[in-house]
């Protein structure tokens, strides 16, 4: 960055490498900084550091934790029966908030995408397959993305899980709630009728 | 052979154009164009803007430029250099569509971004319907159009990159499905080509491969299948303007070539009855069968060989390939025949006579062909014809019809119409 001093040019470019940020973001975002009080550039590098230093991931599931095993896979309410597999820690998050699901979760970290190189060894399946085997899991539900690599992924992982006799199932697709069905796309709206559920 | 149109059915209403603005597209700053239904005749001399006009009318129909190699073309040289504004330089389409229901108001956007890190200058694209952002895919089909310009040659004459592109245009406009289907495929075939390719480098076997060729003949399965239902229909219908129209009483063939590997079953995408299931799941397995058979080749090529996007199609008179053997005639008479093929089936597909573009094409066609193709005009729901000089028009074509008048990218302020 030209016309600017080093420290402001290394902030920015730090932003910049940052997902979801632009060039001009980051630029805001620095002069932002550079005007607020001292505290609150602190206070960010601080949690930066403190995220980095004490978040670990469950040796388990591999969710991100404070401790190990966490929180989840220690819960005695929870069903042991069945693990829901997604690829980031924020999937778990997103599910939790339904307050509708009370199993174990495996975070895959990702998915198969070899135009990224990401192939089955980048992703925590050796793990997944160690925890089914001792016979505590009845069923394992697939809720990676419903796209070319999420659903690639979950074919993958059902090949591998088939063997072992235990269920597997993938999260249905279809409608949004509040969604209008004539608004709805031709593809959405075939797979909700093939996904029908009697009533 | 399989019917697709029924000729008898008549088509109740078109959905036609009724105005179009453009805003810093192309050469155009500003215009703005009321239109009617039937044929408009817009005149104007070379690099006045007629192909622009009708690029602009193409894009709201399929999203896509047929021209532009970056859609930051598309955007007024004049507002590209103006960069010292608070908003970035932009171009706009809007028109409003005259549906059964009543108006559409569709607006595309296309605004220049920043430069990316590495210097390319890229440009970004935006629907609204009704002011309301939809995604292209869910933009696309809300008008339909068939354009014709003397670069359309090239369908016969070119390579099959370009007929593949024609066949994905014309099917996407059928379907949405057929286009989300087409952009999963892309997106798979990248994935396992890097898998291919890095297979071939660290020389070992990755075992994800296998599900990435389930990916890969799912999606290939559906385009292969209606890729070959839209060419049986094609080839029926541009057989009988190819023969109306040429003096030679010959038929043109036109003849699906997917890339399926050599296998002899893979006859029954030539003779499809309509979509199933059944008949779906068997070009699925000839598929993986084919991509297992030529597992050895793909290895050793670091990428895929077999699949919908090696396909192509020839056009065939008395047996004989024009690609290489047709006069430059024959090969006009073909494309024509398989655009007015296109009118026939979009218009009897989607419900409504799809909006035929001209563009200056007229005047390389001899007196009977210029006939039948200001006959199909007339009667088209929505016609927009380009040429360089209304010389053509003589002889009643058109009756009653207006002209309007570009000049350096404005409309002259004068207009008029055909004799009636």
């Amino acid at each position: 960055m030209h016309g600017t001093i080093q420290p402001v040019s290394r902030l920015v470019e730090a932003f910049a490498r940052l997902p979801g940020i632009g060039p001009k973001s980051a630029q805001r975002l620095t002069f932002y900084l550079l005007r607020a009080p001292v505290e609150a550039s602190r206070e960010l590098a601080d949690a930066l550091i403190q995220m980095r230093e004490n978040v670990i991931f469950c040796s388990l599931c591999f969710n991100i934790t404070s401790e190990d095993p966490c929180d989840a896979c220690t819960d005695a309410r929870r069903d042991r029966s069945i693990i829901c597999v997604v690829e980031e820690p924020l999937d778990v998050l997103a599910l939790e908030r339904t307050r509708g699901y009370r199993g174990l979760y495996h975070v895959l970290h990702g998915a198969l995408s070899p135009i990224e190189g990401i192939g089955p060894d980048d992703l925590k399946i050796t793990p997944l397959l160690a925890r089914l085997r001792d016979g505590t899991v009845k069923e394992v539900i697939l809720a990676t993305n419903p796209n070319v690599e999420g659903d690639t992924t979950a074919q993958y992982l059902t090949q591998l899980i088939r063997p072992l006799g235990i269920s597997t199932s993938r999260i249905a697709r279809g409608l949004p709630v509040g969604g209008d069905l004539e608004y709805a796309d031709e593809v959405t709206l075939a797979q909700a009728m093939e996904n029908r559920r009697m009533v | 052979m399989v019917a697709w149109v029924d000729y008898s059915r008549a088509v109740e209403f078109a959905v036609h154009l009724r105005s179009l603005k453009l805003t810093n597209y192309r050469n155009f700053r500003r215009l703005a164009l009321s239109l009617d239904d039937g044929p408009t005749v817009v005149q104007a001399e070379n690099a006045q803007g007629k192909t622009n006009l009708l690029e602009a009318i193409a894009l709201l129909a399929t999203t896509k430029s047929g021209r532009a190699s970056s859609d930051r073309e598309l955007i007024h040289w004049a507002a590209l250099q103006n960069n010292d504004l608070p908003a970035e330089p932009f171009a706009r389409i809007s028109a409003v569509i005259g549906h059964e229901r009543g108006e559409i108001h569709a607006d595309v956007v296309v605004r220049a971004g920043d430069p990316t890190d590495d210097g390319t200058l890229n440009a970004s694209k935006t629907f609204r319907l009704n002011g309301l952002p939809r995604r292209a895919v869910e933009f696309i089909g809300e008008i339909n159009v068939v354009s014709f310009s003397p670069e359309d040659v090239e369908l016969v004459a070119g390579a099959p990159s370009g007929r593949r592109r024609y066949l994905d245009v014309t099917n996407s406009q059928m379907s949405s499905r057929y286009l989300r289907t087409l952009q999963r495929f892309n997106r798979v075939l990248q994935h396992r080509n890097h898998l291919l390719r890095t297979m071939r480098e660290q020389g070992r076997h990755d075992p994800s491969l296998e599900v990435w060729n389930q990916e890969l003949a799912t999606n290939g399965a559906f385009l292969f299948q209606e890729r070959a239902r839209s060419l049986q229909a094609l080839n029926e219908l541009a057989d009988r303007w190819f023969r109306e129209l040429g003096s030679w009483g010959q038929h043109l063939e036109i003849r699906y070539a997917p890339a399926i590997g050599d296998s002899p079953k893979a006859a029954i995408l030539q003779e499809l009855t309509g979509q199933n299931d059944e008949q779906l799941g068997r070009i699925h397995s000839m598929l993986l069968e084919a991509l297992e058979r030529s597992a050895d080749r793909e290895r050793a090529a670091g990428m895929s060989l077999i699949g919908p996007h090696r396909d192509d199609f020839s056009f065939r008179v008395d047996g004989i390939d024009l690609n290489t053997y047709g006069s430059r005639g024959q090969q006009r008479l073909a494309a024509l025949s398989l655009k007015l093929a296109e009118l026939d089936l979009l218009g009897d597909v989607m419900r409504s006579r799809p909006i035929l573009l001209l563009d200056d094409v007229l005047s390389e066609l001899d007196a009977r062909k210029q006939a039948a193709v200001l006959r199909v005009a007339a009667t088209a729901g929505q016609a927009i014809i380009t040429l360089t000089s209304l010389d053509v028009l003589k002889g009643n074509a058109l009756p009653g019809a207006r002209v309007l008048t570009l000049e350096t990218g404005a409309l002259v302020d004068r207009e008029l119409r055909v004799a009636p």
